[in-house]
This record gives C-alpha cells, sequence and structure tokens, in this order.
C-alpha cells in the first residue's frame, strides 16, 4: 500500500534549520510538513550537549539539546506537522513544476507527497579519513569526530581509553574536553596548518585546561594496529612536505577525525541543482533558491555554520520567501554577488535590489580588525563594516539594502 | 604576578593580561570589553567553568540522560561532581529543567536535565 498526501511546503529534516522554516510558513499560511529520518527533533543539536547555543535567539545560552527543544516548541506551537522516523529517498520534479518526494518508514511505508516547494535543512556530513588519503592500515577505533560525539553524548558509550585528534576544528577541541571529562587521556591535536582551525576560547577551555598539546604545521603520515589502532604518527612539515626524520609517535587506541563539513547535496543532485565549488552546497538567491524553481536551502545544508543562531535566522528568513512565492509576491533576485579578496564565499550569489538582504560570508584571514567594503558595478563603493576580529572559524553576516546593481564585496585586513 | 589568558567569554577570545595592583585590585589589558575584565579577575581568584555531561541509565533503549550545571562551576569542584554522575544509573523520568543533584557542595549550583529523560 503506498499512501498519498499533498501539503504546499515539504521541509526536509527536522534540525534547527528545519524547525525554524516550518514555523515561518505555518505562519505565512503554508501546510507544512518535516519529515526526518530520526526520531525525534534537534538534528545534529541532540549530540551537541555542550553549551554555547542561543545567545541572539533566546537570549541565553543553551545546550544544544535545550535549543533543539524550544525551537521545537515553536515550530509544533505554529502546528507544523511531523513526520519522523522517515528518509527522503528521491525527489521528483512534475511537469507542472511541483514535486513529488518518494519517503519511507516504517510506520507508514512508502508515501508519495505531493508539494509546492521543498526546503532541504538535511545538514551537513563530516569529511572523513578517506576523504584526506592518510596512509596506514584501515584498523578499528578510527572516528569522525561527530561520530565519536553522537557515540558519546548519544549512546553513551566512551570510545577508547587514550586518543589523538587530528584536525583543530571545533567539533574536534569540544571531543576533546568531553573525552578528558570522561577520563580518556587525549595525547594530542594534530593540525596541518600553521593557525587552528576552531577557536581560540576552544583551545583554551578544551585543550589548556586539559594540558592538551597542540601540534601545529604538522601531518599524520602513519597509523599504527593491525586489528585496533595502537598509535599514529606525525611529522611536521618543512616547506609544506612531511619531514620524516623528526616523526613524533603517539601511543592511542583511539583517532578522531576533526578535518572539516561539507553539505549535503546528494538528493538535489538528480534534479540539476546547481552546486557552489566553495561551499559545497547549493548555489542560491536572495530568497534561498536554488536554480531549479520551488527547491529552497537553509541551514548547514546551504553551507557549514558556526552558530546555530544565524542557521535559524536565514531558515527563517528563506521560509518568508517560500511563502511569497508561494503567494506571486516574491521579488526577482537578478543582481549578481562577487567577491574579491580574503573571502570564500558569499552567500547568497543573486539577489533582489530594494530588499533588505543579509549576506553571509567566511573569511580566508585571521586578523584583529578589518573592513568589508562592498562596491557596486561602477566600483563605487555602497558600504563599508568594520570587523573587529575575524576568523576563518567564524562566519560573517552583514545587512545591505540591496542596489540595482551587481555587488562585489571585499575583505582587507587593517593594520 | 603576572598572568596571560584566553578570555573565553564570547567567540573574539581576546587574549588578556592580569596582575594584581593592592589589595584586591586587579590590572586587566587586552580585554576588548568589560566581560573580559571580569572573566580574568575570575579566572585568577576563582576559575569556573559550566559542566555538561551525559549520565548513564538503567534503562532498555536509552543509554543516558544530558545534564548541566546551573551555572560555572568551580573548577576544582569538578572532578568528583564527575565521578558522581558517573556511578549513577538512572531510571527515573525527569523532564529538562528538572534537578538532579541539588546545591553541589554548597556551590549554590545545581546539576539538571538538559533534555527530558523517558
Ligand atoms: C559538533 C558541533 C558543535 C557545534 N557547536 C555549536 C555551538 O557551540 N554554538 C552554536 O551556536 N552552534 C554550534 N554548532 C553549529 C550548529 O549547531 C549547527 O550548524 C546547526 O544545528 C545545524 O542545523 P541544521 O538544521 O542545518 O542541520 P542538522 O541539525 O544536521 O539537521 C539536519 C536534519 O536532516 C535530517 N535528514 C538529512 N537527510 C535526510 C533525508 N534524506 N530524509 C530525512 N531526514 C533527513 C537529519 O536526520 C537531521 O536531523 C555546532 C555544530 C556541530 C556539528
Ligand atoms: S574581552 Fe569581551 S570581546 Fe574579548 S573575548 Fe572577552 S567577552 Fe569577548
Amino acid at each position: 500500500m503506498i499512501e498519498y498526501i499533498k501539503r504546499d511546503v515539504a521541509v526536509i529534516g527536522a534540525g534547527a534549520a528545519g524547525l525554524f522554516a516550518a514555523a515561518e510558513t505555518m505562519k505565512g499560511g503554508c501546510s507544512t510538513i518535516v519529515i526526518d529520518r530520526e526520531q525525534r527533533a534537534g538534528g545534529i543539536l541532540n549530540q551537541c550537549i555542550h553549551n554555547g547555543f542561543g545567545l541572539h535567539c533566546f537570549k541565553e545560552e543553551l545546550t544544544g539539546p535545550e535549543f533543539a527543544a524550544k525551537a521545537f516548541e515553536l515550530a509544533r506551537s505554529a502546528d507544523a506537522e511531523f513526520r519522523f522516523g522517515t528518509t527522503v529517498r528521491s525527489i521528483k520534479r512534475n511537469d507542472d513544476g511541483t514535486f513529488t518526494l518518494e519517503m519511507l518508514s516504517r510506520a507508514h511505508g512508502v508515501t508519495l507527497l505531493d508539494c509546492k516547494a521543498v526546503i532541504m535543512a538535511v545538514g551537513c556530513r563530516e569529511r572523513n579519513r578517506g576523504n584526506l588519503a592518510v596512509p596506514g592500515r584501515r584498523p578499528a577505533g578510527v572516528w569522525t569526530a561527530g561520530t565519536a560525539q553522537k557515540l558519546l553524548n548519544i549512546e553513551g558509550v566512551i570510545p577508547g581509553k587514550s586518543a589523538v585528534i587530528v584536525g583543530s576544528g571545533d567539533i574536534g577541541l569540544i571531543m576533546a574536553r568531553r573525552m578528558s571529562w570522561c577520563g580518556v587521556k587525549v595525547q594530542a591535536v594534530i593540525e596541518i596548518m600553521p593557525r587552528p582551525s576552531g577557536l581560540v576560547r576552544n583551545i583554551a577551555q578544551c585543550l589548556d585546561d586539559f594540558n592538551i598539546p597542540l601540534h601545529l604545521s604538522h601531518q599524520v603520515v602513519n597509523i599504527h594496529g593491525t586489528e585496533h589502532v595502537t598509535g599514529v604518527d606525525a611529522a611536521p612539515l618543512v616547506d609544506g612536505k612531511p619531514d620524516m626524520e623528526n616523526i613524533k609517535h603517539f601511543d592511542c587506541d583511539t583517532i578522531l577525525f576533526s578535518v572539516g563539513l561539507v553539505p549535503s547535496n546528494e538528493l538535489m543532485l538528480p534534479l540539476g541543482v546547481e552546486i557552489d565549488p566553495n561551499t559545497g552546497g547549493a548555489k542560491v538567491d536572495s530568497n534561498g533558491e536554488t536554480n531549479v524553481p520551488g527547491i529552497f536551502v537553509a541551514g548547514n545544508a546551504l553551507h557549514v555554520h558556526d552558530l546555530v543562531d544565524f542557521v535559524a535566522e536565514e531558515a527563517a528568513e528563506t521560509a518568508h520567501a517560500v511563502v511569497r512565492k508561494l503567494n506571486g509576491t516574491a521579488p526577482c533576485p537578478r543582481y549578481a554577488a562577487n567577491t574579491r579578496n580574503n573571502l570564500r564565499y558569499v552567500a547568497p550569489l543573486k539577489f533582489a535590489s530594494g530588499e533588505k538582504i543579509h549576506f553571509r560570508f567566511r573569511p580566508t584571514i585571521t586578523c584583529e580588525k578589518a573592513i568589508l567594503t562592498a562596491c557596486d558595478a561602477g566600483g563605487n563603493e555602497i558600504k563599508r563594516w568594520t570587523k573587529m576580529f575575524v576568523c576563518p572559524a567564524e562566519m560573517i553576516q552583514i545587512e545591505l539594502d540591496a542596489p540595482g546593481s551587481d555587488i562585489t564585496f571585499n575583505l582587507e585586513e587593517v593594520k | 604576578m603576572k598572568k596571560s589568558l584566553i578570555c573565553i567569554s564570547c567567540p573574539r577570545g581576546c587574549h588578556l593580561e592580569i596582575s594584581s595592583a593592592a589589595a584586591g585590585e586587579w590590572l586587566v589589558s587586552g580585554n576588548q570589553c568589560p566581560r573580559g575584565k571580569q572573566y580574568a579577575i575570575q579566572e585568577a581568584t576563582d576559575p569556573r567553568r559550566m559542566l555538561t555531561a551525559a549520565v548513564p541509565a538503567k534503562v532498555d533503549g536509552v543509554p543516558c540522560a544530558s545534564v548541566r550545571s546551573t551555572s560555572p562551576l568551580p573548577v576544582a569542584l569538578i572532578p568528583e561532581l564527575l565521578n558522581t554522575l558517573y556511578k549513577m544509573r538512572l531510571d527515573t523520568p525527569a523532564k529538562r529543567g528538572d534537578v538532579l543533584l541539588a546545591n553541589w557542595k554548597d556551590s549554590g549550583i545545581d546539576i539538571i536535565f538538559s533534555a527530558d529523560f523517558l
């Protein structure tokens, strides 16, 4: 038996992005169903049991699960409908511009859902050792930091007794503290770049508090162990090459890779959605819409965020655009946003003039003070912002009254 | 006495220097906002951290419950607290915000559930 249902909007993913999006499309009068393969709302937030969430959104510092509960309450009180334990397997675009989602669940078997718009709030996935091509065997005991986080915080399983963390991203740093508090000896954090990729405050409270050494400009050159990990070798980089004469060896039974996140985009690719190689997520306009009309993206599925508050804001804005789109009142984004120096990307890439628009960026530089400028197509400066403390670990967000011209954003350090 | 530390009160992570002037008076530099000064003095006199943890449960299919301290806890009180938490085997349902341990070691700080349990 196949179940057929029909709603205005389908939101895929009940993480922070999906919950905030659904609350807003419901308030805008669109019937909305939120689908998540997990049994509960919250997404990645459920495994982030540390504090540091929600200062902007809820005006208090919450843990991940607390933020999730509050966001779920918002969506529920707006009467959004939820399907948990349900995986979206494919999205088909129909000739009339609507979509049919094929979803699978234990409770309903196969469900075909017809809708006018889809908000992709499917989050991101972790890069793993395969993506890095680390030499050595493939013994047990090698995890991504996020998998280890889930293991510890949700399954209640401590992955080992002594660990080395590869990559100094914030997830890895937070896991260093978490494991130290669980009695795991964290031997070292190894980072290939000359600077940590996570925030300094996390170096302070997650490494320094526990005397965990951070080896910058070091590369993992071997993983030891046949059945299970027994150790790892790291070599300092000299002129970009590992110096094999000065290898450091660490005994450990666990290795965590914390080497970055990439937006999930598998479901969208067959539809012909264009991907921005700089974010790994879809290219979107200021409505949050992709090149396939009716497919919208928000949250970590669009670009990897460090603050859940920005995820929430972005998702709510996209939801407002979806409502306007379905009412036929959405503006038509036709001007291009470009980046020049020191910015890895900008989202959105296209915008409508006359609207107040949030642009979001990742800087490639670390400095105490920087100036961000927006110039029109003629090279005239439209606006500038002084940014105190800029680093790649922190997204930059600005608001601009969008002009009727293409814009180029540029970031320069102020010495 | 001069000490360098990193402010953890916001993502900027200012590098602070603190030294004692007169009794009970402190000189703090490097902070870009007043919270940094407050943090440095706190860190020099009575360092505290927020504590979050997963407490083991004794229930099929629910391995643990997530908890947190109601405010930052004196660092010296953390190890024993963790030992106490990890020895527990929870089996009674609790709501987010319910108190698991009240007034830990007379600190005035409670350990509460940060998510519904069961
Ligand atoms: C380890 C870690 C620490 C962080 N720390 C902080 C912090 O201290 N402070 C802060 O503000 N932010 C922090 N963040 C960032 C922030 O929490 C996240 O960016 C945000 O929660 C992401 O929300 P999301 O909804 O985009 O994605 P997710 O939460 O990943 O949600 C995606 C959901 O989609 C579902 N899904 C995916 N594919 C399908 C499918 N095909 N069918 C059905 N369902 C599907 C998934 O099950 C999941 O529930 C942290 C992030 C991580 C990973
Ligand atoms: S001093 Fe102020 S600006 Fe600097 S890290 Fe602390 S709270 Fe942030």
